[in-house]
């Protein structure tokens, strides 16, 4: 996972961020964007576990325990979706909670 | 006296039963009473039928609520047609909502007060998961005072496009109920009022920005109508709105009455002054045939109110296939004023040349349509 992303960074659904659920995924749409960014399952999970503030340690532990599957596993899987989410403008992306 | 009067089952005698069976478990999905799904995937051919019902009456969300919550059975297939259908919908809701910030931040520059209606709003506010509603266009009710102002800076300020000028000049301000356009992907249909015809002329379109409901979309708020005018514009959406009436509107209603804290007293007092007993009357009579009395609580005493005799009369003019020109003809009884009547009339009768064009029409032709359709020949 590269820096951008390291375990102590907090993610969470950018504010502006429009997004519909879909039955193979999510939409995903920040105003300025001409084309929505489809996430499918299960990726939609990111989404879905991102609504709230969440350090990228905690994720990768929560997708782990639902899939049942490595931290190892999970990290390479969704960093193109975390940069993809990123690049579109839809993540907040800090690099630690406040207190 | 029920089906000749909501034109529901007029317009629609080949709906097959178990084709109907499906559109009102739809239309009362998750509601208390609403009926069952069938048990069993449907076949081939009443899927496709169910899933041409469901796009034309913006029943998809729907269907994609139940097959995700499980209580519609799909075939693999059937689910990837219904998914390809509920994405291409859910990508116009979004380019809609995207589309509603613009306009928030123009035309608040330009201090024009607005209501969110429709899909963009009910979304919101009433559905489990506002991907389960769908909308093809940005609905906004304009104050009469700022219309023209709404429609200007919406052609300047957000590269819009007006396909279809208005009849005549300054005709929208004073009668009209919407002017269209087109942003991108998205028509922004900019409302004066609920409705074309008689009852869109009587309503008390001050009233109607009394009140309102925040609604929070993408770090935005924005603002819908209150509650009571939310619940008596699904009323006028859903009786009055598409004939033969759109079973979404009705899901609509459904949802407003079950969502909303609203006493029904003040509603029949409003729907009076309005002079849209009618409507209301007509809207409860609809949700029942439609949905069943098991799922309609509330509206039986909506249903039974007493419609004057002039009001069942212009009402008539909603449920016609030449209701383009039958309603602008019963307008001409609210309208108060011999010249503001005639203004009317003569809108009507000779649009504007710029209108005419946009429509391909030559004035002889637009008069000799009317008078087809009005004679019942078309």
């Amino acid at each position: 996972m590269t820096e951008r992303f390291a375990d102590d960074v907090v993610l969470q659904r950018a504010s502006s961020a429009l997004s519909r659920r879909l039955l193979s995924g999510v939409l995903v749409l920040v105003p300025g964007m001409s084309e929505s960014l489809e996430i499918s399952v299960p990726g939609d999970l990111i989404w879905d576990l991102l609504a709230e503030p969440l350090t990228v340690a905690d994720l990768v532990e929560a997708l782990a325990s639902s899939y049942g599957v490595s931290a190892r596993t999970v990290r390479a899987d969704i960093e193109p979706v975390l940069r993809a989410l990123d690049e579109a403008g839809a993540l907040s992306v800090t690099s630690a909670l406040r207190e | 006296m029920g089906d000749v009067y909501s034109g529901y089952r007029v317009i629609r005698p080949t709906v097959d039963p178990a084709l109907h069976g499906i559109l009102r478990a739809a239309v009362g999905h998750g509601l208390e009473g609403g009926a069952p799904w069938p048990d069993e995937p449907l076949s081939e051919d009443l899927f496709r039928h169910a899933l041409r019902f469901a796009v034309r009456d913006r029943l998809i969300g729907v269907l994609a609520e139940a097959a995700i919550d499980g209580t519609l059975p799909l075939l693999p297939d059937q689910l990837d047609q219904l998914t390809k259908h509920h994405t291409g919908s859910q990508v116009q809701m979004l380019n809609i909502e995207q589309l509603l910030l613009r306009v928030a931040d123009s035309f608040g520059s330009a201090g024009i007060d607005f209501r969110v209606l429709k899909g963009a709003a009910l979304s919101h506010l009433f559905y489990a998961d506002p991907s389960w509603r769908t909308a093809a266009d940005l609905d906004l009710l304009i104050p009469s005072d700022r219309f023209d102002d709404a429609v200007t800076t919406a052609i300047k300020d957000l590269d819009g496009e007006q396909r279809v000028p208005e009849v005549r000049a300054g005709f929208d301000r004073e009668f009209g109920k919407e002017s269209m356009v087109r942003i991108g992907p998205v028509e922004l249909d900019l409302h004066r009022t609920f409705v074309t015809g008689p009852f869109g002329l009587t309503i008390d379109l001050d009233d109607l920005f009394d009140g309102r409901t925040e609604i929070a979309i993408g770090g935005q708020r924005v603002l819908a109508l209150s509650p009571e005018h939310q619940f008596l514009h699904a009323c006028y959406n859903a009786a009055l709105g598409d004939y033969p009436v759109r079973l979404g509107s009705v899901r609509d209603l459904l949802l407003c009455r079950r969502h909303l804290e609203i006493d029904l007293s003040r509603i029949i007092a409003k729907a009076e002054h309005w002079h849209g007993t009618a409507v209301v009357q007509r809207a409860a009579e609809l949700v029942i045939e439609i949905a069943g009395r098991d799922v309609a609580g509330g509206f039986t005493e909506l249903a039974a109110l007493s419609v004057p005799r002039r009001q069942a009369w212009l009402l008539r003019s909603y449920l016609s296939p030449a209701r383009s020109y039958s309603r602008p003809l019963a307008s001409l009884a609210v309208i108060p004023g011999a010249r503001a009547r005639l203004r009317y009339g003569w809108a009507i009768v000779a649009p504007s040349r710029t209108y005419l064009d946009s429509r391909g029409w030559t004035k002889s032709k637009h008069f000799r349509r009317a008078v087809r359709r009005l004679l019942g020949h078309d």
